[in-house]
């Protein structure tokens, strides 16, 4: 009895873990570019408005130049920079907010210029805001984007951490080279449109289309390689001419439209070109819906490159490799289904199969849809992203059914007439 | 040019869309979330039904079992039923005065019993609870030295508190390893310890399944068994991030036994992690207005400290402190782990190093090294830090937060390409961790 109760006890022992991050930390974002740095920092309210009394009050108002005063009276005091030569740089709050998150940080932009004939490369950063006063704050430093390093990844790389006895960090981010930035761009609209299903199966839908002749509601038949060949080209072109214009206006002229309907817009084309699929909605203006969804798909591409270079000239190396490395997707996508799209599309074979695709398509868009517009993850959406994961490979089996499809039906036709 | 000759379309419209649904219901299936529990046993009538009921009954039998022994105060077995009940209301309510008043009842215990008798089994579950490791060793070697060797039960729950004593020492693999072991001649194996230590150690999916096992498997299961298994459950999903299933966890405790500050304090803590502060105040004031959980003051401290509420932050550290002081005075060692975290977030730095140094001297095991590397951080010795942290990692210990603390002493040494790499593993094993709302939780951690 007594061992029972023993055993018993043992069930209220919660399984136990260390959480001890006991106090959100700040951060320090860098963006590095030719003439000056821009830091990006995140400060959590609270953690502030515990350091500094003074600054207690900036989540309870919208920020009027009073509070951006304080604000930017805190931040001189609190981050700098010195070159390797110990000159100091110049330091200017270009910006300050306070985010509605929960919990609520301060957000602020500080642009570090170092001194005339200096090197924006190689810096020592001070930043000591709330660990002055709180001895656990922790700040966390990484680097957003260095064009001329070639670092244009979404993602961030860490560069250092800061604490009160430890609250500067050398930053030195090497020899410059415009040309590797631009690599990089194109590295990225690659990475990014190989990665984004959706752009991709929008525009595999409406390939799927070109060689098809339509005659009122119908798909009728094959329309010729040449008629083919000339819808696949002004596809790929309006599309890219589309995309092309909003992706320039919206990294360089900053137009922005909540990311959540473009999203749904983007899987919204999608399913518009599946039914089109299915029976013709559009005939003969695909290029013209190519184009006008292009401009939708755009738009969510500039959300990735638009924040990216400091100066006008890296922004349009950016926007400029960033669209040749879609292209270049795009052109090997097209290379990869034309043969056997091309083989495949007089064949009695293709219309269950584009049915099909269609079908699939407008599922995916749907799935897409329903994500997109609630904002959590949906399973079904998820499963379909890790397909079409798999769809590079789908390219030679298409190819030479194709070719087995030519085959089959020479071969029917040598024995009709034998 | 050839052409094409469809047949009749609705069939093909109907085979197209019955075809999309079967690919979406089948998608929804397979691919669902877990959502709750796949056991959801219904407690039996056996056992108090609520917290308060729970209460009432230790409550009564305390009354009744004191009025034994003061009419036969010479008796070391009343002493040690007393110690039991004493035991179980601290388990239940956390108060540790309960504990301190189990230990001298033991104590007098002690002296009652003729030598090579007394209340082993009880003491070695009081220091066990209390985190005298040693003193939980020598009750073992005291029980095995009897002379008439303890029933197979006794000898079996020694056989496990020696895993549970390897476990908190930081030897994870030595502890599975005596689990299996003690438990090798019935097979039915200690579920809840492994899943434990499982779910410490990088499986929480295992872990979760022993429970459920355990859950499937227990005969007349009470609603207050149903309701920790429920938390166990919820406790691991929010250390791997699964918000949204441990909420629903801690909501399926509180439907089961009702009304048990912990659970309570759980569900504040969901609220405030969604970032429904008034609600979650709310909850949290409600607790602390019958139970003295400093955890709770130090949440509600961490909720007004993230809303820019300094005074209120203020106040309600000070008041948890206060306990803390008064169960540091009381019994250290049971305290020492949430005072050296109180200290790190709202107190002195150097009493957070000199706590987390004792705790992790006695118990030298994933939390208690993980808040010890965080004070020698907070103290700008991250050299240290990483020495510390290394040791669970390297002896199996997963935890996002140890890989998190790792990543800082990395950072704070400028070894950036081998601090990001921890920051992955950390994100890997709970993608919230580097959330800023982590901060609020202190319950159930």
């Amino acid at each position: 009895m007594l061992t029972r109760w023993l055993t018993a006890l043992f069930l209220c022992l919660l399984p136990v873990g260390a959480w001890a991050h006991l106090t959100p930390n700040s951060e320090v974002g860098l963006a590095v570019g030719r003439s000056h740095i821009e830091a990006t920092i995140v400060i959590p309210l609270g953690e502030l408005a515990f350091a500094e009394p003074a600054l207690a009050d900036l989540g309870r108002r919208p920020l009027d130049a009073d509070a951006r005063r304080r604000i930017e009276r805190y931040l001189h005091g609190h981050i700098g920079a010195t070159g390797p030569d110990g000159r100091m740089w110049t330091t200017r709050v270009a910006d300050s907010v306070v985010t509605h998150a929960a919990p609520p940080d301060l957000e602020a932009t500080v642009i570090l210029t170092p001194p005339a004939g200096a090197s924006a490369r190689q810096m020592r950063l001070r930043f000591d805001a709330v660990m002055d006063k709180v001895p656990t704050h922790f700040a966390l430093v990484y680097l957003r984007h260095d064009f001329d390093g070639g670092y244009l990844s979404d993602q961030r790389r860490l560069l250092g951490g800061l604490r009160r006895d430890n609250a500067i960090v050398a930053i030195d981010m090497g020899a410059r080279s415009a040309w590797s930035g631009f690599a990089a761009a194109i590295a990225l609209g690659a990475h990014h449109i190989a990665e984004g299903h959706d752009h991709l199966l929008f525009l595999f839908i409406l390939l799927l289309a070109a060689p098809l002749r339509a005659e009122g509601r119908r798909w009728q038949g094959y329309a010729g390689w040449r008629n083919t060949l000339r819808s696949l080209v002004s596809v790929v072109t309006a599309f890219t001419i589309g995309h092309s214009l909003t992706l320039i206006g919206g990294a360089a002229f900053d137009w922005r439209l909540p990311a959540q309907p473009v999203e749904i817009l983007i899987a919204l084309s999608i399913l518009v070109s599946a039914v089109h699929l299915w029976r013709p909605l559009f005939a003969g203006r695909e290029a013209l819906v190519a184009g006008g969804f292009g401009l939708v798909h755009g738009l969510a591409f500039a959300t990735l490159i638009g924040h990216i270079g400091l100066d006008r000239w890296q922004q349009a190396l950016s926007i400029l490799g960033f669209n040749i490395g879609i292209e270049l997707v795009q052109l090997l996508v097209v290379a990869s289904v034309l043969p056997g799209l091309v083989l495949l599309a007089a064949s009695r074979f293709y219309p269950p199969a584009k049915n099909a695709a269609a079908a699939f398509a407008a599922l995916a868009a749907a799935c897409w849809i329903v994500e997109r517009a609630s904002g959590q993850d949906f399973a079904p959406a998820r499963a379909i992203d890790a397909l079409l994961g798999l769809a590079p490979y789908a390219a030679a089996p298409l190819a030479l059914l194709g070719a087995a499809a030519i085959l089959i039906r020479r071969f029917t036709a040598a024995s009709r007439t034998s | 040019m050839p052409r094409w000759r469809s047949g009749t379309v609705w069939p093909k419209r109907l085979l197209t869309g019955a075809i999309a649904l079967a690919l979406v219901t089948a998608a929804g299936v397979w691919l669902a979330p877990r959502d709750g529990a796949s056991i959801d046993r219904t407690p039996s009538g056996a056992g108090p039904r609520s917290y308060a009921d729970a209460l009432a009954r230790l409550d009564a039998s305390l009354i009744g079992t004191r009025d034994l022994g003061r009419a036969r105060p010479d008796e070391w077995l009343l002493d040690e039923r007393l110690a039991h009940l004493l035991l179980s209301r601290a388990r239940l309510t956390g108060r540790f005065e309960d504990y301190a008043e189990a230990q001298r009842v033991l104590d007098h215990a002690f002296l009652l019993a003729p030598a090579g008798a007394g209340p082993h089994q009880t003491q070695m579950a009081l220091a066990f609870s209390l985190h005298r490791l040693f003193r939980t060793e020598a009750m073992i070697r005291a029980i095995e030295a009897y002379a008439v060797q303890p029933e197979y039960e006794t000898r079996l729950e020694l056989a496990l508190t020696r895993g549970d004593i390897a476990f908190y020492r930081g030897d994870y693999a030595g502890a599975l390893r005596t689990y299996r072991q003690a438990v090798a001649d019935d097979g039915a194996g200690p579920p809840l310890r492994i899943a434990n230590l499982l779910a410490r150690t990088g499986q929480p999916d295992a872990a979760l399944e022993m429970i459920d096992r355990y859950e499937a498997g227990a005969k007349l299961p009470t609603a207050q068994l149903l309701a920790d298994l429920a938390l166990r459950r919820g406790s691991i999903e929010l250390q791997r991030g699964a918000w949204d299933e441990a909420g629903r966890q801690f909501d399926r405790a509180e439907r089961l036994f009702p009304g048990w500050w912990l659970t309570e304090a759980l569900q504040a803590q969901m609220l405030a992690v969604a970032g429904r502060y008034p609600e979650a105040v709310a909850a949290f004031e409600t607790i602390v207005r019958t139970d003295a959980c400093p955890e709770c003051m130090d949440a509600l401290a961490s909720i007004h400290r993230a809303q820019g509420h300094r005074d209120r932050a203020a106040a309600w550290s000070a008041r948890a402190g206060r306990i803390w002081d008064r169960r540091m005075a009381m019994l250290p060692e049971a305290a020492l782990g949430h005072a050296a975290e109180h200290e790190l977030a709202f107190g002195d730095v150097d009493k957070a190093l000199m706590f987390a140094r004792r705790d992790a001297a006695l118990r030298p095991y994933g939390q208690s090294e993980t808040t010890l590397a965080w004070a020698l951080l907070a103290k700008g010795d991250a050299g240290a830090a990483l020495r510390v942290i290394d040791r669970p990692i390297a002896a199996g210990w997963v935890s996002a937060e140890s890989h998190l603390a790792k990543e800082q002493a990395l950072l704070l040494l400028g070894r950036s390409v081998e601090a990001e790499a921890e920051r992955s593993a950390a994100l890997a094993i709970n993608p919230r961790a580097g959330d800023a709302t982590g901060s609020l939780i202190w319950v159930g951690h």
